[in-house]
C-alpha cells in the first residue's frame, strides 16, 4: 500500500489482532463524521469496517495476530472510501459472497452486513501483487449531518 | 467485557457490558457455556451497557438462541440501543429474537 497520504486521507497500519478493533471503530466513527454522515450511517460504516477487518484476520490470515492490515480512509466530496489491504491468503471473491438470511444460524453475516451497508464492495486481486485490496464506498444520503471537511 | 448475572425467582438474568466483537465474543460464548450448562429455561440478556455488537457477537447470541431452543428454554433479550438496535434490524433477527425495551419488561413477559 502506498504510504503517501493526501490532505484528506487518513492511513492506519495495525497488527492483525482483534484487540485493536475497537480503536480501528473509532478511528471510522470520527473519520465518517469528518465526512457528514449521519449518525446512524456513520454505526453502519464502522460495523460494515469492522467486519472486513475481523474477515482479514479470520480468513486472510487464519487468525494470526502478528501480520499486516492498512486501513486507508479518504473523504470524498460526498462520502468516504474505505480501502483494507492485506498480505495474507488471497479469497477469491466468488468465495466471499456470504450467506442469505433465509436460515438462522450463526456466521457469515459480516460480507452481508458490508454489502448491505456501503454502496459498492470491490475485492481486488492481482497476480502479480501479494494479498487482497479490498475497497469499500459510502456516499452521504439526503438528510447527512451537514458536516463539512476543512 | 464484562458479565452479571443475577437470578430473580426462576428467571436468570445476564448483563453484559462492554463491546460484542470478535475480540470478546470469544470470552462470552465460554460465559454463556457455563451458564447454559444448568438448562434453565427462562434467560433475560440485558444488552444496555453494550455500546457495540458486530456479527461475532450476534452470532454469540444466535447460538445461545439455538441450544435454548433445543432443551426447551426461551431467550429474551433487553435494554438495546439504537446502534446495537440496528445491527439487528440489518441482520433481520429483530424478527427472530424477543426483543424488550426494559429488564422488567422482559422479566414480565415470561408471566404473561
Amino acid at each position: 500500500m502506498e504510504v503517501n497520504i493526501g490532505q484528506n486521507q487518513v492511513l492506519l497500519q495495525i497488527k492483525s489482532d482483534d484487540k485493536y478493533l475497537r480503536l480501528v471503530r473509532t478511528m471510522v466513527e470520527e473519520i465518517s463524521s469528518l465526512a457528514g454522515f449521519a449518525s446512524h450511517d456513520i454505526a453502519d460504516i464502522v460495523l460494515a469496517v469492522d467486519e472486513a477487518c475481523a474477515n482479514i484476520i479470520k480468513h486472510a490470515y487464519n487468525g494470526d495476530s502478528t501480520k499486516d492490515i492498512f486501513i486507508k480512509l479518504s473523504l470524498l466530496n460526498n462520502g468516504i472510501e474505505v480501502v483494507l489491504k492485506d498480505y495474507g491468503r488471497k479469497v477469491h471473491p466468488e468465495k466471499m459472497k456470504g450467506r442469505e438470511l433465509d436460515e438462522i444460524r450463526p456466521g457469515g453475516l459480516g460480507i452481508y452486513f458490508m454489502k448491505k451497508i456501503m454502496d459498492s464492495v470491490q475485492y481486488v486481486i492481482r497476480d502479480d501483487a501479494d494479498g487482497t485490496e479490498l475497497i469499500m464506498v459510502k456516499h452521504v444520503k439526503n438528510g447527512g449531518s451537514k458536516a463539512k471537511k476543512n | 467485557m464484562e458479565f452479571e448475572r443475577k437470578s430473580e425467582g426462576d428467571i436468570e438474568l445476564v448483563l453484559l457490558k462492554g463491546d460484542m466483537d470478535s475480540h470478546t465474543s470469544p470470552k462470552a460464548r465460554d460465559f454463556f457455556a457455563g451458564v447454559l450448562k444448568e438448562e434453565n429455561k427462562k434467560l433475560v440478556v440485558d444488552l444496555a451497557d453494550v455500546k457495540y455488537i458486530s456479527s461475532a457477537g450476534l452470532a454469540t447470541l444466535i447460538e445461545v438462541f439455538q441450544k435454548m431452543h433445543r432443551y426447551g428454554g426461551f431467550l429474551k433479550l433487553c435494554g438495546m440501543n439504537d446502534t446495537t438496535r440496528g445491527i439487528f434490524e440489518i441482520a433481520k433477527l429483530d424478527s427472530i429474537f424477543a426483543i424488550y425495551e426494559t429488564r422488567d419488561e422482559a422479566v414480565r413477559s415470561f408471566s404473561s
